[in-house]
């Protein structure tokens, strides 16, 4: 999970956040719901020209392909030991369907638009939704940038492993991984102290002992 | 240093040729505890200078003066104020004052994309998101980094990091900037261009580094021993008495 946004000049880049969500959710209802197979063949090719049309980078795309030509041989091969073609083809279709729409969207959508849009919904739920919606804004956006940093703690770990001659076990890297992991959230709570973000610092300032944790990091 | 230190505590600062130096941080009797370990103690300082460096070994308490200065930690003992505001009491206004560039910058870039990030400082002072973006790209393409507005924070090398971390901070136009480390990890070209950066700003900034080179045209500078200010004076006898100490 990390942040796919492509910046670009696209119908798709122009559109909205919130109409893009909204076509896309109503896409995965109707993908969900449908079994014709001539239907789901056209929605795929259509999502793939819709995909192709974001002009989404080479690598993306290929790695995306990857992992769909994986998951269509191993449900090919179920359906084939179950005696059930037409099921393992319609699951193909759909997810290539769903998987290309989703991509679309992710590849011509800032995370500050659907934080944004995620913030205009939850605050009309009350008095404190405002401040709740933005937190949970946050919250999002902070997994989607931190995800590959901890993956690459995650690297650099392994790779300290191997350099030591060290045998590969779970322990070895989750635990570091761990430590790291709450390093990290420490640092970003400090730096949103720092940087004044409303509902962390101010008045409650850090005790000497400790970096302040008050932040949803 | 051409300072009259003698006024009002709260008083404006003004440098003998008549530019304002920098705001006001006093640290009266400041002492912090960590973990039952005394790391600063008897810290009694007045600062107003435009340029300030702090030098010291590790573990000599550079870091924890930094983060006193911008109510990141309390002291144990005593009060640290900025422009006569109250670090602890008054924390929200002195962030405003007072902005923190860490020696890590890719904690300090908490969103994910580098325009959404410097532009989040202005969204906290109140700006329309219309207007933070506006602002977050002039502020990128001051330092040259303008093409670097709509690109994933995780990909950015590790100098384009600190420049980032810097115009975030720099966006919220602070007083006073404290830099922890702000060249360590970098490589030559990368380090000059922070040194140029940290010259260029109309703040004022206090500079904790082991990067000796850096403060040598500073206003003052100051020698961290052991928790104590060993040497507080001109950036070339601060230097001479930090390396004769760590001989």
């Amino acid at each position: 999970m990390i942040s796919l946004y492509r910046p670009g000049a696209t119908p798709l880049h122009r559109l909205p956040a919130g109409p893009k969500l909204a076509l896309l959710s109503i896409a995965g209802v109707a993908l969900t719901v449908t079994t014709h197979i001539g239907l789901l063949a056209v929605a795929a090719a259509a999502a793939a020209g819709l995909l192709a049309s974001a002009r989404p980078p080479g690598d993306l795309v290929r790695g995306q392909a990857m992992g769909l030509l994986w998951i269509t041989l191993v449900v090919l091969g179920l359906a084939a030991l179950a005696g059930s073609w037409r099921d393992g083809v319609i699951f193909v279709f759909r997810v290539v369907a769903l998987v290309s729409l989703a991509t679309a969207v992710t590849v011509t959508t800032r995370t500050a638009d659907i934080q944004d849009l995620l913030e205009r919904g939850l605050s009309r739920l009350g008095p404190g939704g405002e401040r709740l919606a933005e937190r949970l804004g946050l919250a999002i956006a902070l997994v989607i940038r931190f995800v590959p940093e901890l993956l690459a703690h995650a690297a650099a770990l392994d790779e300290a492993r191997k350099a030591r001659g060290l045998k590969a076990s779970a322990p070895r890297l989750l635990i570091p991984l761990l430590v790291r992991t709450l390093r990290t959230a420490d640092a970003v709570a400090e730096a949103l102290d720092a940087r004044g973000y409303p509902g962390t610092g101010g008045s409650a300032v850090a005790q000497p002992s400790k970096t302040s944790g008050d932040t949803a990091a | 240093m051409g300072i009259d230190m003698d006024m009002h505590p709260n008083a404006p600062v003004l440098l003998d040729d008549g530019r304002p130096a920098g705001p006001r941080v006093r640290f009266d009797g400041v002492a912090v505890d960590l973990g039952g370990a005394s790391v600063l103690r008897d810290i009694d300082l007045d600062l107003a200078e435009r340029r300030i460096g702090v030098l010291g070994l590790n573990g000599s308490g550079k870091s924890t003066l930094g983060r006193l200065v911008n109510g990141l930690v309390a002291p144990t003992r005593g009060r640290v104020t900025v422009d006569g505001l109250d670090t602890v009491a008054d924390g929200r206004a002195v962030r405003r004052k007072v902005g923190f560039v860490f020696q890590a910058p890719e904690n300090q870039i908490v969103l994910p994309i580098v325009g959404e990030d410097v532009a989040l400082g202005l969204k906290t002072l109140g700006a329309s998101r219309k207007d933070a973006a506006a602002g977050a790209r002039r502020a990128l393409e001051r330092f040259g980094l303008g093409d670097l507005v709509d690109r994933s924070s995780h990909s950015l090398s590790g100098g384009q990091r600190q420049l980032v971390a810097l115009a975030a901070v720099l966006v919220m136009e602070p007083a006073l900037v404290v830099f922890d480390e702000p060249t360590t990890q970098l490589d030559l070209r990368n380090r000059n261009a922070v040194a140029r950066a940290i010259d260029a700003m109309d703040a004022a900034a206090l500079v904790i580094t082991h990067d000796l080179d850096l403060v040598a045209g500073y206003d003052r500078c100051l020698v961290l021993e052991a928790g104590r200010v060993a040497f507080d004076g001109a950036p070339a006898e601060a230097v001479r008495f930090y390396r004769e100490r760590a001989a």
